[in-house]
């Protein structure tokens, strides 16, 4: 198994925002943020040191998740979406940045480890 | 002033120019393009979509009716007008329940009778697709909020969950989650469908399956063989919640110590049922009572499935377990 992971979380709701930090974190993997905007999470990836971003779509602020998964997309680093934004033009955006997954809320617990113990390996 | 593309189907080449004069008066910026036989309509449709039709009836060629399927297949928002001489009842009767939005009748008096009915045929059409993309609008809002905030409720749950020291508790309200959980991928479901009170119970079974049984990983092998079956929404959702709770005993109760295993499920339509079956090779004991979640499920499944007058039968065997839920047709 490869190291742990420094994983990027942008969720502009609290309780989710600490829910998913909760799993990752029992994960064995340490949280970067979480940022409740899309121009926090990219001044985060810039900054460099982060293997894995986990998006939520409509946030705080101008930007959306689709857009701050280009910006993680062009630096190589690998993202997945939990998001409630589920219609069809929107999910195909998401899907068109080519995540790791697309986790619809609320989102299945143990479909999100099994991601992160996939990355983990992966990395 | 509006751009828009009409069309001008007529074998009357002085007809078409009239027409096209009358439409260009009352849409000074549209394009219009005509076409006096077969091979002109062909060029004409290739890559261009009109916005308004104006036909006859009577084509040596062909007649309204057909061209009015031709442009419709092609731009199924074009409004349409049937312009035409030979005029009797029948075909006025037959072009509107046909699906077009006006017939004027082809005498040069009416010329501007069919400029009016033109613009109000165009004006509908616009209005209609307003309305759809507002209620588009509107749902995508409300299925984004119903998302997040069952989202907020279930990580509550979760997290009270985890603050809970007694484990049958902590069980309860994991059991709770998914329960919740199940309503949502339902609720997914109906958002795909074209029609909000019919789900494909199938589709929905297969994602449920996924989402439960798949979290698993590999040590459990699962099977589906789920029939296309659509259901109105009083009976999918119990119907739902009972298969989540038969998946969710297999979790919990069939395969002890993470021990691998194959899960079966099926939809089938029998003649006189629906049929939903699942099926383990798990140790095929009954769960304890009073172990958590396992007494609570089964009253569940018996009070909801009386709610669809279907009739459950679990069968516990050496060879694992086998649960089917009929529901009469």
């Amino acid at each position: 198994m490869s190291a742990p992971l420094r994983i990027l979380l942008v969720e502009d709701e609290a309780l989710v925002a600490d829910y998913v930090a909760d799993i990752v974190e029992e994960a064995g993997h340490t949280v970067v943020g979480p940022v409740a905007t899309g121009e926090q999470a990219i001044t985060l990836l810039e900054a460099g040191g982060i293997d894995l971003a986990i998006l939520d779509i409509t946030l705080k602020g101008a930007m959306n998740g689709i857009e701050v998964a280009g910006t993680a997309r062009a630096r190589g680093i690998p993202h997945l979406f939990i998001s409630g934004s589920g219609d069809p033009s929107t999910r195909a955006a998401a899907l068109a940045t080519q995540p790791r997954d697309f986790l619809l809320k609320p989102f299945d617990q143990d479909r999100l480890i099994e991601v992160l113990r996939a990355a983990r390996c992966r990395s | 002033m509006e751009a828009c593309r009409i069309l001008v189907v007529d074998d009357d080449p002085d007809v078409r120019t009239l027409v096209r004069r009358t439409l260009g008066q009352e849409f000074p910026c549209a394009e219009i393009k005509e076409a006096g036989d077969e091979a002109a309509l062909a060029v004409t449709l290739a890559g261009w979509h009109p916005d308004i039709l104006v036909t006859d009836f009577d084509l040596r060629w062909s007649d309204g009716i057909r061209i009015f399927d031709r442009v419709k297949a092609g731009s199924p928002e074009c409004c349409t007008v049937m312009f035409t001489g030979t005029g009797n009842e029948e075909i006025a009767v037959q072009a509107m329940k046909h699906g077009f939005d006006d017939y004027v009748v082809k005498r040069s008096n009416q010329l501007k009778r069919l400029a009016a009915s033109a613009r109000i045929a165009l004006e509908r059409t616009r209005e209609r697709r307003n309305l759809a993309e507002s209620r588009d609008l509107v749902l995508k809002e409300l299925y984004h909020r119903l998302h997040n905030n069952l989202q907020i409720v279930i990580s509550l749950l979760r997290m009270t969950e985890k603050a809970m020291p007694d484990a049958a508790a902590r069980g309860q309200l994991a059991d709770l989650a998914r329960r919740i959980q199940a309503l949502t991928a339902l609720q997914e479901e109906f958002y795909r469908s074209e029609d909000f009170r019919r789900v494909d119970f199938g589709a929905y079974l297969e994602r449920l399956t996924e989402g439960l049984i798949g979290a698993a990983g590999d040590r459990l092998r699962v099977v589906t063989h789920v029939a296309s079956t659509i259901l109105p929404v009083d009976v999918a959702v119990p119907l739902g919640l009972i298969a989540n709770e038969l998946m969710t005993n297999i979790l919990k109760h069939a395969f002890p110590g993470d021990r691998p295993g194959e899960v079966l499920i099926r939809l089938d339509q029998e003649d006189d049922a629906i049929v939903l079956s699942v099926q383990d090779n798990g140790v095929g004991r009954q769960p304890p009572s009073g172990e958590t979640g396992g007494g609570l499920g089964t009253s569940l499944m018996r009070r909801l499935a009386s709610q669809i007058d279907a009739e459950v039968r679990v069968d516990h065997a050496d060879t694992g377990t086998t649960c089917r839920v009929s529901l009469p047709r």
